[in-house]
């Protein structure tokens, strides 16, 4: 018997879609799990995703792909590739495995929750290989941190961020949380595969695997070729959704979906990216800025997926514009105050050759920026070590976790913008953040920042060490400058570029 | 001794932070707490002018001698601590 070609038998096989005789529609698929955009069942029948993959198809690919990475692996196993390399990498990989491990595992749930309430059959199908994508992604990172765990203890993070009350578990636990937990399948299509992941994470990974080849890390660049290229796929999802929301009349709510996600996405890519690709990354194998980067992939081809649905550009568009020039600048800086707090070693990356390429990239750098670093170089070369470390905590957005950046040097700029809800206070890191909560205060109010905690006196003592104990970062977990302040030294008043 | 927190905007820093005072001091004392959090810590300690104290949205500082516990303030308030003097505008350059 010949076989059908797949496109004469896909769309039957996977329409798994019935009649429902013994329960309602409502019953099956309700709102606040399935769609808040009230569209039936019908309406949803024109999803159309345009990735079309069968579970054979989907199986072979993938374990091509499981092979090719271990492979790599098995293969560099005694390169001793980490021991040699730059700190400021090591800092990266640290970094990653911490903060990306069990964030793919709460969306391995995202997208398994899509597969069983999303109303339209193709994203059924699209979520559960979406689903099995992400269980690949927790495992396959998890497995390759476990074996530097030996080289540090840091690694141990990669599964241990998520269980803990660090400032960044936090905030990336809310992220999540409200993206994907607290939402139902169809706003979740747009706000994790649309907003998030064809927005930043596809991108993200792409530029992550680059430099990992940059840097001679084939083991590492291979892994996140691998997680990239399923990104790529499931990150599909939420631009068929979309199409069908805006189709049925929609596309204003649809936009606010895209909105908040992309914002809340923006302030923790900017945290731990930005800093990644302009202070971390050895000065030698960088070929783009943070803020070049944004520019190329973020802005230009989210822009043209936007574009291309007939949306429109964020609200805060020109504000977003604006934060590209400063935000990660004044993260970076902080994340170094706070380098105890954090489970990778944040190099400080301001040498003389770093700040010239600084200056370059972001013309007046060292008028801002490098004027503030100047001060901080002089304290670590006399070694007064209250003066480089923390002693009092940044103020906490009560929505996005993270703190409010803004331009020194420049007034008052640094934002903080508040409301009052049940005679409480809350703090917001910028315009979009307060906007966040305003659209649905219930969403937010019960949840307390680091700073909330402290000051209800759930961190007990109320002390830099009572801290590190509450966030459950552990000597020889806790970061430290890893190059032992010597950039400070290279920065006297004469070499300073 | 009351202690409250207050939420410091520094003249020219780029983090707002978190610092618990008594109400027993004065704007001039509140200053200098708050300065010991930026000024050569990040920035470069100004010495030209005197540091005034006001709350985030207001005009005028607030008078030197004026206590915490006589400003009304609630818990976390926003206060911006600057300079008599502000820096010329002319001498802030803005990245672009």
């Amino acid at each position: 018997m010949a076989l059908l070609e797949r496109s004469e038998w896909y769309d039957i096989a996977r329409d798994t879609n019935w009649t429902p005789q013994f329960a309602s529609e409502q019953e099956i698929f309700p709102d606040e799990m399935s769609d808040a955009f009230g569209l039936t069942l019908d309406q949803w029948t024109a999803y159309d995703e345009p990735f079309k993959v069968t579970y054979r198809e989907y199986v072979q690919v993938q374990s091509k792909k499981d092979a090719g990475a271990y492979s790599v692996k098995a293969a560099l196993a005694r390169s001793n590739f980490y021991d040699n390399a730059d700190k400021g990498w090591q800092s990266i990989l640290k970094m990653h495995y911490g903060a990306v491990c069990l964030l793919e595992y709460n969306a391995v749930l995202a997208e398994a929750k899509m597969a069983r309430f999303a109303k339209a059959p193709g994203m059924r199908n699209m979520a559960t290989f979406g689903s099995m994508d992400e269980l690949r992604h927790a495992q396959i990172q998890l497995y390759f941190a476990h074996e530097l765990c030996q080289k540090s203890r840091q690694f141990d993070w990669a599964i241990k961020t998520f269980h803990t009350q660090n400032w960044a578990a936090v905030a990336g636990r809310s992220f999540i949380d409200d993206l994907c937990m607290g939402r139902d399948a169809a706003t979740m299509s747009i706000m994790l595969t649309f907003s998030l992941e064809q927005g930043f994470t596809n991108l993200q990974f792409m530029g992550l695997a680059a430099d990992a080849e940059l840097m001679g890390d084939y083991t590492f660049s291979n892994l996140i070729s691998s997680v990239q290229t399923d990104e790529a796929r499931h990150s599909q999802i939420g631009t068929a959704a979309l199409r069908v929301l805006i189709a049925n009349g929609k596309k204003d709510q649809a936009q606010q979906a895209i909105e908040i996600a992309f914002w809340r996405a923006w302030r923790l890519f900017m945290t731990l990216t930005g800093p990644s690709i302009d202070y971390l990354t050895p000065l030698r194998r960088r070929h783009q800025s943070f803020k070049e980067f944004v520019m190329e992939f973020i802005v230009a081809e989210f822009m043209r997926a936007l574009e291309d649905l007939g949306l429109d550009k964020p609200w805060y568009w020109e504000y977003f514009l604006d934060t590209v020039e400063y935000f990660h600048h004044s993260g970076h800086l902080e994340i170094w105050f706070l380098r105890s707090t954090v489970w990778w070693d944040p190099s400080a990356g301001v040498t003389p050759e770093e700040r010239a390429w600084l200056e370059e990239k972001y013309p007046g750098w060292n008028d801002v920026w490098g004027k503030l670093w100047d001060v901080v170089a002089e304290n670590a070369r006399a070694d007064r070590a209250d003066k480089v470390s923390p002693q009092a905590l940044p103020m906490l957005c009560n929505v996005c976790g993270t703190s409010s950046g803004g331009m020194p040097l420049n007034g008052f700029h640094q934002g903080n913008w508040t409301d009052h809800t049940d005679g409480r206070r809350y703090y917001f890191c910028s315009p979009p953040c307060k906007w966040i909560f305003d659209i649905a205060p219930e969403r937010y109010e019960g949840h307390n920042s680091l700073v909330d905690r402290l000051l209800g006196g759930m961190i007990d003592p109320g002390t830099v060490e009572g801290l590190h104990q509450y966030m459950g970062i552990m000597p020889g977990e806790r970061g430290a400058d890893p190059d032992d302040y010597s950039w400070a030294h290279t920065l006297t008043p004469a070499t300073k570029a | 001794m009351d202690v409250i927190p207050l939420v410091c905007s520094f003249e020219d820093g780029c983090i707002l932070t978190l610092v618990p005072v008594s109400v027993d001091l004065t704007m001039d004392e509140v200053a200098a707490a708050m300065a010991e959090h930026f000024a050569g810590r990040m920035l470069e300690t100004r010495t030209d002018a005197p540091m005034r104290v006001r709350a985030q949205g207001e005009v005028d500082f607030l008078p030197r001698d004026l206590r915490v516990r006589d400003t009304g303030w609630p818990s976390m308030t926003t206060i911006q601590v600057g300079y008599e003097t502000p820096v010329a505008p002319q001498k802030r350059k803005a990245i672009r």
